[in-house]
């Protein structure tokens, strides 16, 4: 039975878009102008012209559009001077999504994204809007109904994984653009004042460090805060609920957002822990999924965060299909092989104080940002040290219809689980020193849009062939 | 199955083209002061697209081979360097017709064959055969 789904008038609104900063926002501004001061600037008229234009096609376009979803397939109709049709297997689509943001909840309408595994990593194939029983509608053919079990996060747990998942680059990515358009819209200097106040407020602040390093603290403080309660509120009332053959996780609290994916579709399982969760020894699961797009790349969280033997209780209850019960390889736990997990540590620690020690020396009235400098770096190697030492013991490797793998990337613990069929390529590293000792490290890649790769080190290099040759029946 | 892509869709595109050559030989000479030099790069570009339509399009849209089998979809192409693009069935996610009001008028429309992080684009052909060829593809009895 052949069901068709048409767009909902919000979806214009979604088509002016582009032309908000550029279009929409200058006319409203010149008509407000004209209303209060009876003053018309000399290109209003072209631009309420090109407005009304771009707003009729908008319309005609969202008159178009059409989501029909037949017994085995899905159809999305959209264009109006170029027309599209795409045509999807349902057993070819990878998630469902569903956001509400309060224009959303006002006109009872839905941001509706549809993913498979061909689009482009971080955007939907197909967005679109419809009526909020409409998608509750489509996602039910979609997906089924079947008996779900609910979980539910505390607000502590989801500020944890908030705390761990935020950085201050992302704080900058996300902060300035809305600082700079912000202020091009209003006309004022906005980006100066706020650095003019950062400058002040730095100024007051007395460190034995110079005042640069406080300036550059404040906004890499304040980037990371901002990071942090974009991440926050974007996870908020995290619910997850899964049964047999689907996965549903909805989140957010000004924007609420709901996906839906067969568990089929996960291409891989990561349990992770960042820097900030190590000192409460806590981690987070994590699925790649085969498309799932809208901003958060391809991966969606399962259990924000909890401890690593709670994890893998959900996990070995939830996913047991990616499960591995073969013995791992590891590296032999002697003093060897500590020496050799450990040369890196030592080498940066002894790089880090020779330059520091040099630089003071060459360059004496730059001593305080030297000292600060070096003091930061020292702190980021004797955490890469701890890493080094846990990927030493607890590094592994395990090969065969599953596939399982435990190390650090970066400076993030990671354990991998995944189908043998998903890995995209093995590689074999050997250096010098491996030859040597008759060792190699094994990088496994997956083969999805956010290939996760994990590198295991030091492990003896006639087992690994061994395993190779025995799980992929590839002689090496 | 092999099939070649119909006449319309090498008129249509000389059309395209035409259209775009004009319209760049309409703006430079917007732009710039007639005289015997100012002429000559019109003139060069002129002489390229009339080349480049009457030439080289019907060559290249002549070497499409369209290849439909049990396996995969394979489309060849190509005048002076020849590719060939094979998507095999497992590796299809979904199927995308696409026209044009242009092509519309002639009864045309195009395909995208998407794959994951990949895709093949079949110019347009007659709407029936696209119709077939993506009922097959999404239907999976290809």
């Amino acid at each position: 039975m052949k069901i068709t789904f048409k767009a909902h008038p919000i979806m214009t609104l979604t088509y002016l878009k582009p032309f908000l900063f550029v279009l929409v926002f200058p006319v409203i501004k010149g008509l407000v102008q004209y209303i209060g001061h009876r003053r018309v600037s000399g290109i209003l008229p072209l631009e309420t012209g090109l407005f009304i234009g771009i707003l009729a096609i908008a319309i005609l376009r969202y008159r178009s559009f059409s989501v029909t979803v037949d017994r085995d397939k899905l159809t999305v109709k959209s264009g109006f001077l170029y027309k599209s049709e795409s045509e999807i297997n349902l057993s070819r689509l990878s998630s469902v999504s569903s956001k509400r943001n309060p224009i959303d909840v006002l006109f009872k309408s839905v941001t509706f994204s549809v993913n498979t595994e061909a689009g482009r990593p971080s955007k939907p194939d197909f967005k679109f809007k419809l009526y909020l029983s409409d998608a509750k509608h489509l996602s039910k053919i979609l997906y089924g109904e079947e008996e779900q079990k609910v979980m539910r996060y505390s607000s502590l747990r989801i500020a944890v994984l908030s705390m761990a998942t935020s950085s201050a680059i992302t704080g900058l990515v996300l902060g300035v653009p809305v600082i700079n358009r912000t202020g091009k819209l209003l006309g004022l200097a906005l980006s100066e004042m706020v650095f003019d106040e950062i400058n002040q407020i730095s100024g007051k602040v007395n460190t034995v460090f110079p005042p640069v390093v406080n300036i550059i603290t404040i906004i890499l403080a304040v980037a990371y805060t901002v990071s942090f309660l974009t991440s926050f509120f974007k996870n908020m009332r995290f619910k997850l609920r899964m049964s047999d053959e689907k996965v549903e996780i909805q989140s957010g609290f000004f924007v609420r957002r709901r996906t839906e994916f067969k568990k089929s579709a996960v291409k891989n399982i990561c349990m992770e822990q960042s820097p900030i969760m190590r000192p409460f020894k806590m981690f987070t699961m994590r699925a790649a999924i085969g498309g799932y797009g809208d901003g958060k790349g391809e991966k969606a969280v399962i259990v924000p965060v909890g401890r690593l033997r709670e994890l893998k209780r959900q996990f070995a209850e939830h996913f047991s299909f990616l499960q591995t019960d073969k013995e791992p390889i590891t590296a032999e736990h002697n003093k060897l092989n500590i020496r050799r997990f450990l040369w890196l540590p030592q080498l940066y620690a002894g790089l880090d104080i020779t330059v520091s020690v040099v630089s003071i020396l060459i360059f004496p009235y730059f001593d305080r940002m030297v000292l600060f400098l070096g003091t930061v770096l020292m702190g980021i190697i004797i955490y890469y040290g701890s890493l080094s030492y846990r990927n030493m013991k607890y590094g592994r490797l395990s090969l065969s219809e599953n596939i399982f793998a435990s190390n650090s990337v970066r400076l993030t613990v990671r354990e991998l689980y995944c189908k043998k069929g998903d890995i995209g390529t093995i590689k074999i590293i050997r250096t010098l020193p491996d030859i040597k000792y008759n060792a190699c490290k094994v990088q496994l890649v997956v083969r999805s849009e956010s290939a996760d790769k994990i590198t295991v080190r030091n492990l003896d290099y006639n087992t690994v062939i061994k395993e190779i040759e025995q799980c992929f029946e590839i002689k090496v | 199955m092999t099939s070649r892509l119909p006449e319309k869709t090498l008129i249509l595109w000389q059309i395209r083209f035409t259209a775009v050559f004009v319209c760049l030989i309409g703006v430079i000479a917007f732009f710039i002061r007639f005289s015997l030099w100012t002429l000559l790069p019109i003139a060069f570009l002129a002489v390229l697209g009339a080349i480049f339509i009457l030439w080289f399009l019907p060559l290249y849209f002549k070497s499409f081979i369209i290849t439909v089998d049990d396996t995969a979809i394979k489309v060849s192409r190509g005048v002076f360097i020849k590719l060939t693009n094979i998507m095999p069935y497992p590796r299809l996610v979904f199927a995308q017709s696409f026209s044009t009001p242009v092509a519309r008028k002639f009864g045309l429309c195009g395909v995208t064959l998407r794959a994951a992080r990949g895709l093949l684009v079949i110019p347009e052909m007659e709407k029936d055969d696209a119709k077939v060829l993506l009922d097959g593809l999404s239907g999976g009895t290809v």
